[in-house]
C-alpha cells in the first residue's frame, strides 16, 4: 500500500523526529489509521538505521587527539610570534588607555617645564662659541683704530647741518 | 535534536570535564590561555573529527588533518565570534567548510595531477572497496551486508553538496533542523527541503532492499 500523496513530508519529518508538538499529534492520529503511511515511516526508520550502522566513526585515537592539540598549540605560539611585541602589549585588554594617558602627560609635562629650558632669552649669550666672541673683539678693534677718522666724520656732519640751519633762514 | 533521546547534540552538556561553559573558556582563550584552548580542544575534538570522518568518506589522516585546521582557523577567528549563536554551530560551521573546501582541493590536485582519471564517484576508493558493476546491476535484495555498506557510502556520496551536508549532520550527528541552519548559515527551510530531497533520493534507491 502506498503512502499518502501528501504526507511524504510529514513521514520525512516525523522520522527525523521534528514535527512540533501540534503535527505530531496529527500525524499519531493519522498513522493509526493509514497503514500505507506507517508502512512507510517504519521503512524509513529501518534504512536510517541502516545507514547510520553502515558508516561507523572509529574513536579518535589517543595518538591522533595528542597531536592534534600539539600541533594546534604550536601554530597559534607560531602565529602569536608574527605579532610584534609592542602590538601585543598595547592591545591587551585594559592597556590600551592607560598606555594613551600616560602618553599624553608626559607630553604635557616635557611641554610645560621644558619650554622655559629651550627657548629662555639667555639661552644664546650663553651658548656663544669661542669663534664668535674673537669676531666680536676684532670688530672692536677696528673702531678703535679709526677712531680719528670717525670723530672728522662726525665734525664734518655737524657742519654740514649748521650749513642746511642757515640756508633755510 | 537527537532523534532517539529529543535532546540535542551538544559536547558541552554531553562530555564536559571542566564546570566552566563555552562562553567562559572562549573568553578565556582570546586572552590567550593555554588551558582554556586545551579545554575547548578536548570538548569538540571527538565530534569534530567524526563529522570530518564522514565528509572525507572514511580517511581518517584527511580527517585529522581537518580537524585539525578546523581548530586553527577557530582559535585565529575567535574576536568574530560574537556569541549571537553557540560556540559549537559556530565551530562545527567551520569544521565543515574546512572539509568542503579540502574536498574541493583535493578534487582539483586530482584533475591536474591524475587527468587521465575518468571523474566517478569512486575515484577516492581502493580498488577493492569500488563497486563491482555487475553487482550494481543486481537488485539490492540478493547484496551482502558488506556490499549494501558500500552501496549506502556511494549514494550518499553522489548526492548534490548541500543535501549531502545537510543529510550527513542529520543523520549520522542527529543535530536539529535549527542547528544545521546555522551551521549551513540557511533558512530552516532551506534545510528542510534539502534534507527531504536526499531523504527520497535514499529511499527510492534502496526500496528494493528494504522489501527483500
Amino acid at each position: 500500500m502506498k503512502p499518502c500523496p501528501d504526507r511524504h513530508e510529514t513521514i520525512v519529518l516525523a522520522a527525523y523526529g521534528e514535527l512540533d508538538p501540534e503535527q505530531r499529534r496529527d500525524w499519531e492520529q493519522h498513522r493509526t489509521v493509514c497503514p500505507g503511511c506507517r508502512d512507510e515511516y517504519e521503512a524509513l526508520l529501518r534504512l536510517l538505521g541502516r545507514i547510520k550502522e553502515s558508516i561507523p566513526v572509529p574513536e579518535l585515537s589517543e595518538k591522533g587527539a595528542s597531536s592534534i592539540l600539539w600541533s594546534v598549540k604550536q601554530d597559534l605560539r607560531k602565529e602569536r610570534g608574527k605579532r610584534s611585541w609592542w602590538k601585543e602589549w598595547i592591545l591587551r585588554p585594559g592597556r590600551l588607555v592607560p598606555a594613551l594617558a600616560t602618553a599624553c602627560l608626559v607630553l604635557i609635562t616635557l611641554g610645560w617645564f621644558g619650554a622655559d629650558l629651550i627657548w629662555s632669552p639667555e639661552q644664546p649669550q650663553e651658548s656663544l662659541g669661542p669663534i664668535t666672541e674673537n669676531q666680536v673683539v676684532l670688530r672692536d678693534l677696528e673702531v678703535i683704530k679709526n677712531i680719528d677718522f670717525l670723530e672728522e666724520l662726525e665734525t664734518l656732519q655737524e657742519l654740514a647741518s649748521v650749513l642746511d640751519r642757515r640756508e633755510s633762514i | 535534536m537527537n532523534p532517539q533521546s529529543g535532546q540535542p547534540i551538544n559536547p558541552e552538556n554531553e562530555q564536559s570535564l571542566s564546570p566552566l561553559k563555552d562562553v567562559d573558556l572562549v573568553d578565556r582563550a582570546r586572552s590567550q590561555d593555554q588551558w582554556a584552548v586545551e579545554e575547548l580542544v578536548h570538548r569538540y575534538q571527538q565530534k569534530a573529527y567524526a563529522i570530518a570522518y564522514h565528509f572525507t568518506d572514511g580517511n581518517v589522516q584527511d580527517a585529522e588533518d581537518f580537524t585539525q585546521e578546523a581548530f586553527l582557523r577557530a582559535f585565529q577567528n575567535l574576536e568574530h565570534f560574537r556569541g549571537d549563536s553557540s560556540f559549537y554551530t559556530w565551530f562545527y560551521r567551520i569544521v565543515v567548510n574546512v572539509c568542503l573546501d579540502g574536498r574541493r582541493r583535493n578534487t582539483r590536485r586530482h584533475k591536474i595531477f591524475l587527468p587521465w582519471q575518468s571523474p566517478s564517484a569512486d575515484k577516492g576508493l581502493p580498488p577493492e572497496e569500488r563497486p563491482d558493476p555487475e553487482a550494481h546491476e543486481q537488485s539490492l535484495k540478493a547484496i551482502s551486508e558488506k556490499e549494501l555498506s558500500k552501496e549506502i557510502r556511494n549514494s550518499i556520496k553522489s548526492l548534490p553538496e548541500k543535501q549531502r551536508v545537510a543529510f550527513q549532520l542529520k543523520a549520522f550527528h542527529g543535530m536539529s533542523i535549527h542547528e544545521i541552519a546555522r551551521v549551513m548559515n540557511t533558512a530552516e527551510g532551506t534545510v528542510k527541503s534539502h534534507l527531504f530531497r536526499a531523504t527520497q533520493v535514499l529511499r527510492e534507491k534502496f526500496k528494493d532492499w528494504e522489501e527483500g
